[in-house]
């Protein structure tokens, strides 16, 4: 069933990619790595024999517009590429036009870090999606599990799966989780309510491991600075020393980087070789920004950010 | 390093393991597999420490023993008319063990010895750390499906660079005394072994020339490779990998070999310290210039660097190749740059 | 236990000279406060440290029958040379050197030298020329013809210096500037330029550079069609270092390391390491 898919969904592409000129497409390619593709630009409509879609294209794809691609461009997007290419328009990193975007109900991704926990030693072929349930083939035989269990964390709160403004919307896959029922704010809420040395405690227990490796800034779709603070040496505001206080420094002000833009794609928490949960340490940001501004990043790109903006009505507590 | 005529083996029950762990942590600085978090690294030994010889490979190299991510090279200080002085890393004589290490993680030590030791002036902390070094391998039972240690020319059981190998069996482990380093490392623990029988000792054999469990593609004729590495240079090949390619620093804090690094000051006026930390070939800074020029500017150039490195330069340079095929960068690149795929490229028709 | 690899000699800056208009070159002269000077030869280099700041890569500017004190002329550039122009007479710097290879002066011996430089690179070649101008080195190379051009007359490294070589026997001296001011009366040409123009003789010679990446790929074609052949042009290379000793991994051309197996590379060499890296 996923197969017939595939295969409509690469012949449409084709089409688009023929019938609007493109320069190139972006999307995904299997690989021979366990339970992960692998993102692709493909230069030609042939190559897109190629392309897949299921529930490990996890790779935000926005990211790889943020170096200012030369030409017309497609783009296979889910809700939250298709929302960060929206923070990308707002800070003029990509122009809308230059644009072909290929719009794919999202079915939730699934969680690798779930599935080799559960089935160590997993291969992408031994997993089989279809409605709201992943099939694993076994050596003691199939294990069918529900989709909604097996989501990456950040899926499970998600609530545009469904990429608005697209010059193509594609059919929905043969494959998703039922909508999610459990809200980011709320998710983060216990967070935020935790007694100061209590969160101070978490942060500095989950980021202990962290070897900044920087994935988690580099796989952001909207970490494109082409100097990142923590390369500058005049003033170095930090060194590279691994050490608690260096790691505190980068997380804490990549966070005042992202608010009001995190589109909350989790790409930095499924990054993160250590499994620190950034998105939700790095997510109180983004909840205030929902309570304070009433505002979501990505949704509309005509919309100013509220941090880069000023209006005479902005919350003014804290200023007493 | 002298190596025992035969290899002298002894068993200790797995229920032992911990009892002769902190036994041996007295005797020496012990480095042991820890589980932090989700996964698995190689720390200093800890009583509340949890062991973990299951993850395979461990997701941390073990090569931090030898070249740690941070380290002091030496402090300063300043006094208040100005005068500097400058105070050297302490150094120490304890013996370094480190335990359980696969042998993917030895192998690569050939090749951090190739650079620090033998490429140019020796580099002394290096040095320092190598000599005091003591290691007691594990024989690796289970390599995982991105394991390519066989193709590389090891594999799972290779004892090489190993004093001691340690064999992993049903009821516990086989200590296989390899060297008299490993020898003089645990014999004040004699107590804690008892004599393998001889069922025991067969197992173990057995184990040991059993190889690889699936070994994927053929061995690499490193030779051939290079050759193919270098006619391949401007091949497109290079821009499909670069083309998705982060320019994150996984692949290369993941790899065993990889040993690059930069030096950075910390000071304040009355004094402060020059470190030495883990840097990549991946990092778009990590050539640029004070005046903004960047030799390897563009994605493939450092795509085109981490590998070459690895397959052709290392080679040219009489080194060991770059790769001891733990598939460690296979399996924590967010964007599956294969390096698998690199070889199976240049040497068509393996695998 | 041998002198750890990474921690450097400590040094006293004994002078510092104002070079050029722009005030953003200094020579900083250093004596030793621990040991001796390790001996070097021209071309090679060293990494000075400015405590709390960091290291960066200098070439000697003086020469090794300065056997007192040890120069360097630094220009303003980065967060560490600005630190280093802030300090004077008397403050403690690092060394770690000398690093890299020198010119290989046999094969100077008995051969006439044309040398080439631009801008703030001229300092390694400083140290070359005043090397070989002295009383034992002077009679083993023929003559020597210097090409050395900067943006605008006061920029200049070493006017003196320069002055006192212009009248020294055997020695043709040809500067050059991009831009003239009231009081200059020599050519205004790029490097590449006036080598073309003057055409030295080439039939026993060989040639150093030492400058800006555009001076040397636009010298290089000049000096072949004055028939020198790669093997005996001696390009002195520059790329980011920090270890100076072949273990970081940044400073690479292809197989070899601009810190170790260079700096100074024969074009030759230079040509047959791949064009990647």
């Amino acid at each position: 069933m996923s197969e017939d898919y595939t295969r409509a969904l690469v012949e449409t592409l084709r089409e688009a990619f023929e019938r609007e000129g493109l320069d190139r497409w972006i999307a995904y390619a299997p690989s021979r790595v366990p339970l992960r593709v692998r993102p692709t630009v493909f230069t030609s409509p042939d190559e897109l024999d190629n392309l897949i879609f299921n529930g490990f294209c996890v790779q935000n794809l926005a990211g790889y517009l943020k170096h200012h691609p030369e030409g017309r461009v497609g783009v296979l997007v889910k809700g939250c590429d298709r929302r960060a290419i929206n923070v990308l328009i707002q800070e003029k990193q990509v122009s809308r036009e230059n644009l072909f975007l290929a719009g794919i109900p999202c079915p939730g991704m699934l969680s690798r870090t779930r599935l080799l926990e559960e089935f160590p030693g997993l291969q992408s072929d031994q997993v089989e999606e279809s409605g709201e349930t992943v099939t694993v083939r076994t050596p003691d035989g199939p294990r069918t599990l529900s989709r909604d269990d097996m989501l990456l964390p950040t899926c499970r709160s998600c609530h545009h799966r469904i990429p608005e403004d697209v010059e193509l919307l594609l059919g929905p896959p043969p494959f998703a989780a039922p909508e999610a029922e459990m809200d980011f704010s709320a998710e983060v809420g216990p967070i935020g309510e935790m007694p100061r040395n209590q969160r101070a405690a978490l942060f500095a227990d989950e980021l202990s491991r962290c070897i900044l490796c920087y994935a988690c800034r580099n796989i952001c779709p909207l970490c494109y600075c082409d100097t990142c603070f923590t390369d500058v040496n005049q003033p170095a505001w930090m060194t590279p020393a691994l050490e608690p206080g260096n790691i505190f420094f980068y997380h804490v002000n990549r966070m005042m980087h992202m608010a009001g833009r995190c589109v909350a794609c989790g790409s930095c928490e499924w990054v993160c070789p250590e499994h620190i949960p950034l998105r939700l340490l790095y997510g109180k940001i983004t909840a205030d920004v929902a309570e304070l501004f009433s505002y979501e990043a990505g949704l509309d790109a005509t919309l100013p950010q509220p941090l880069s903006h000023f209006s005479e009505d902005d919350p003014d507590e804290h200023i007493g | 390093m002298t190596r025992t005529n035969t290899s002298d083996s002894r068993f200790l029950l797995r229920d032992d393991l911990t009892a002769f762990l902190s036994a041996l942590s007295e005797r020496c600085e012990l480095w042991i597999p820890q589980a932090v978090g989700e996964g698995v690294r190689f720390l200093p030994y800890r009583e509340e420490a949890l062991l973990n010889l299951d993850q395979t490979p461990p997701d941390h190299p073990a090569k931090s023993i030898l070249f740690p991510n941070t380290e002091t090279l030496f402090r300063y200080e300043r006094t208040e008319d100005g005068a500097i002085t400058l105070i050297p890393q302490e150094t120490t004589n304890q013996p370094l063990a480190l335990f359980g290490a696969r042998s993917c993680d030895i192998r690569a030590f050939d090749a951090l010895d190739a650079v620090f030791l033998k490429r140019s002036a020796p580099d002394t902390s290096y040095r320092q750390r190598r000599n005091r070094l003591v290691i007691i391998g594990f024989g690796c039972l289970d390599p995982a499906a991105t394991c390519f240690c066989e193709r590389m020319g090891g594999g799972p059981f290779d004892e090489a660079g190993m004093d001691i190998q340690m064999i992993p069996l049903p009821e516990g482990y086989l200590f296989r005394t390899l060297t008299d380093r490993g020898k003089a490392l645990i014999a004040p623990l004699a107590s804690f072994f008892k004599e393998a029988d001889p069922v025991t000792a067969s197992q173990a054999e057995a184990l040991r020339r059993k190889g690889a469990p699936h070994p994927d593609g053929a061995a690499v004729d490193f030779a051939a490779l290079k050759a193919a590495v270098e006619a391949g240079r401007e091949e497109p090949f290079w821009e499909s990998l670069a083309a998705v390619c982060l320019g994150c620093g996984i692949c290369t804090f993941a790899c065993p070999v990889c040993s690059c690094f930069s030096l950075v000051d910390e000071g304040a006026l009355k004094g402060g310290r020059r470190i030495r930390h883990w840097d990549a070939c991946m990092f778009s800074v990590f050539t640029r210039e004070a005046s903004g020029h960047n030799p390897r500017g563009a994605a493939v150039d450092r795509v085109k660097q981490r590998f070459f490195h690895k397959f052709f330069y290392s080679l040219e340079n009489g080194e060991p190749p770059g790769c001891v095929g733990c598939g460690r960068c296979v399996t924590q690149c967010p964007t599956c740059i294969d390096i698998r795929e690199v070889i199976d490229h240049f040497q068509p028709g393996e695998g | 236990m041998d002198q750890p690899l990474f921690v450097p000699q400590r040094m006293e800056i004994v002078s510092v000279t104002d070079e050029v208009d722009s005030h953003d070159i200094l020579t900083f002269e250093l004596r030793p406060l621990d040991g001796e000077i390790a001996p070097y030869l021209p071309g090679q280099f060293a990494e000075l440290s400015v405590f709390g700041v960091g290291e960066a890569t200098f070439g000697y500017a003086s020469s090794p029958h300065e056997t007192e004190t040890v120069r360097f002329s630094v220009k303003r550039m980065g967060a560490l040379t600005q630190e280093l122009h802030r300090l004077g007479v008397g403050a403690t710097v690092g060394l770690r050197g000398p690093l890299g290879n020198p010119f290989d002066l046999a094969r100077f011996e008995g051969r006439d030298l044309i040398v080439v430089g631009g801008g703030y690179a001229f300092t390694t070649l400083r140290s070359l020329i005043a090397y070989l101008l002295t009383d034992a080195q002077r009679p083993k190379v023929g003559h020597i013809s210097l090409f050395y051009g900067v943006r605008s007359p006061g920029l200049f490294l070493y006017k003196e210096e320069l002055a006192r070589w212009e009248k020294a026997e055997n020695f043709s001296l040809h500067l050059t500037v991009d831009a003239a001011d009231e009081n200059w009366k020599g050519p205004v040409m790029v490097v590449p330029a006036l080598v073309e123009k003057v055409a030295p003789d080439t039939r026993n010679a060989v040639a150093v550079i030492c400058g800006p990446p555009p001076m040397i790929k636009y010298t290089l074609p000049v000096l072949e069609k004055l028939d020198l052949k790669p093997e005996e042009v001696f390009i002195s290379m520059e790329m980011k270092m920090k270890c100076g000793v072949g273990l970081c991994g940044r400073c690479n051309l292809g197989p070899k390391f601009v810190c170790k197996d260079g700096p100074i590379f024969t074009l030759k060499e230079l040509r047959e390491l791949t064009d990647v890296y």
